[in-house]
């Protein structure tokens, strides 16, 4: 039962570092522009972290529309079949942005 | 000596009729709840070419055949394989979103299990024709009774989805609340129930008794005399997922299933009791 929900799932907290010093914490959500995540079923999400270099593409709003070059890293966990998995990464928005993040649903069925 | 043996083995495997309305009633359940699960997906209106149509038609028209018990067999049967298409191919006539998901697999299987047993013979349309039939020819009422090894076979199937469900979580990621603080993570982020997120020690706890309840589950239900405890607590950990976790028709299907695992014919009486016909119920 719901044996593969939560895959993919982020917990920790997002940096931003200005070019103006300011430093700004965000969730895995604020990261997003969302609130919550949406009703529909994980897999049927394209934001979830199957592979390290889909944090580019989870923070793609952030690193693709902050004003100015801006410096973002991730301190945290994502969440696996495993437990979670510790996530740490300097420079999202250095990392190389993948065509598609989660093809098919690749984090994995849940019931 | 081959006639004795002959007859210890008959004695052995012979199977004894039983009543039929909990299939019967199972058999409702179940097309009620495959018409809530895909009916809005297999609409015409979403429908792109001529022989999606005609799938789409005959989910209908089968599935509501099931329901009402006419042509039972054929139609639970037709309902079996409509949701063997869905499960493999994901198409049936319109895409269906989650085709692959644990709970179309359940509703699968237990539709096919469910064809296998005498599920017409109660509660159905089949069943006022027969009544019918017999008035007419100035016989007594056919009862409701059957061979229900295809019931014993859902009930073998439970046992078995308890049981590896329960392996399946039997590690520490599980075990220690981790895979449940990332369920709700992604289901209560933002919503009221995140505070659960602050209290790891209880996710453990509830993980460590979901999986025990399960094992014990797995063990529960195959024998009788605890279905006094077994079935109260496997209904309520099917309403608290139901209620607490997306889990789509899963918890309502397993709980209909729950149908299969009292004495046939106690639930018979029960339903005689209830509807206040106990003193001229059939007798055993």
């Amino acid at each position: 039962m719901f044996s593969g929900g939560g895959v993919g799932v982020l917990k920790g907290t997002f940096t931003l570092r200005r070019t103006d010093g300011a430093v700004v914490h965000m969730t895995p959500l604020d990261v997003l522009g969302l609130k919550r995540y949406p009703s529909t079923p994980p897999d049927e999400f394209d934001h979830l972290i199957v592979e390290d270099h889909d944090l580019r593409n989870f923070a793609s709003r952030v690193c693709d529309h902050s004003t100015g070059p801006a410096h973002l890293s991730f301190h945290g966990a994502v969440g696996t079949r495993q437990g979670w998995q510790p996530l740490d990464v300097e420079d999202v928005c250095a990392l190389p942005l993948t065509a598609s993040p989660n093809p098919g649903g690749a984090a994995g069925d849940r019931t | 000596m081959r006639a004795q043996i002959a007859r210890f083995i008959e004695r052995r495997t012979a199977e004894p009729e039983q009543s039929t309305r909990p299939i019967g009633l199972l058999r409702i359940a179940l097309a009620l709840i495959i018409l809530a699960r895909f009916a809005a997906e297999l609409t015409f209106f979403n429908t792109l070419e001529a022989s999606g149509l005609i799938l789409c038609l005959l989910f209908f028209t089968v599935t509501i055949m099931m329901l009402a018990g006419y042509m039972t067999r054929i139609a639970t049967a037709c309902v079996a394989g409509s949701l063997f298409e869905i499960y493999f191919t994901g198409s049936y006539g319109n895409s269906v979103t989650q085709w692959n998901h644990h709970h179309v697999y359940l509703l699968m299987s237990a539709t096919t299990l469910l064809a296998c047993t005498p599920c017409d013979r109660s509660y159905s349309v089949d069943r006022y024709r027969a009544l019918r039939n017999a008035e007419r020819k100035g016989e007594s009422p056919p009862p409701e009774r059957g061979r229900l090894w295809g019931q014993r076979l859902i009930v073998l199937q439970l046992g078995a989805l308890y049981f590896w469900t329960a392996v399946d979580k039997s590690d520490w990621a599980f075990l220690s609340g981790q895979r449940l603080e990332q369920i709700l993570t992604w289901t209560y982020s933002g919503r009221p129930l995140e505070i659960l997120l602050d209290f790891p020690f209880i996710l453990a706890a509830i993980s460590i008794v979901v999986v025990a309840v399960e094992y014990g589950l797995a063990l529960g239900i195959f024998v009788r005399r605890w279905h006094r405890f077994v079935i109260p607590i496997g209904l309520t950990l099917h309403a608290s997922f139901y209620v607490l976790l997306p889990v789509e028709t899963y918890s309502i299907t397993m709980m209909a299933l729950y149908l299969t695992l009292p004495d046939p014919d106690s639930l018979h009486r029960f339903l005689d009791r209830l509807q206040g016909h106990a003193t001229v119920a059939y007798r055993l």
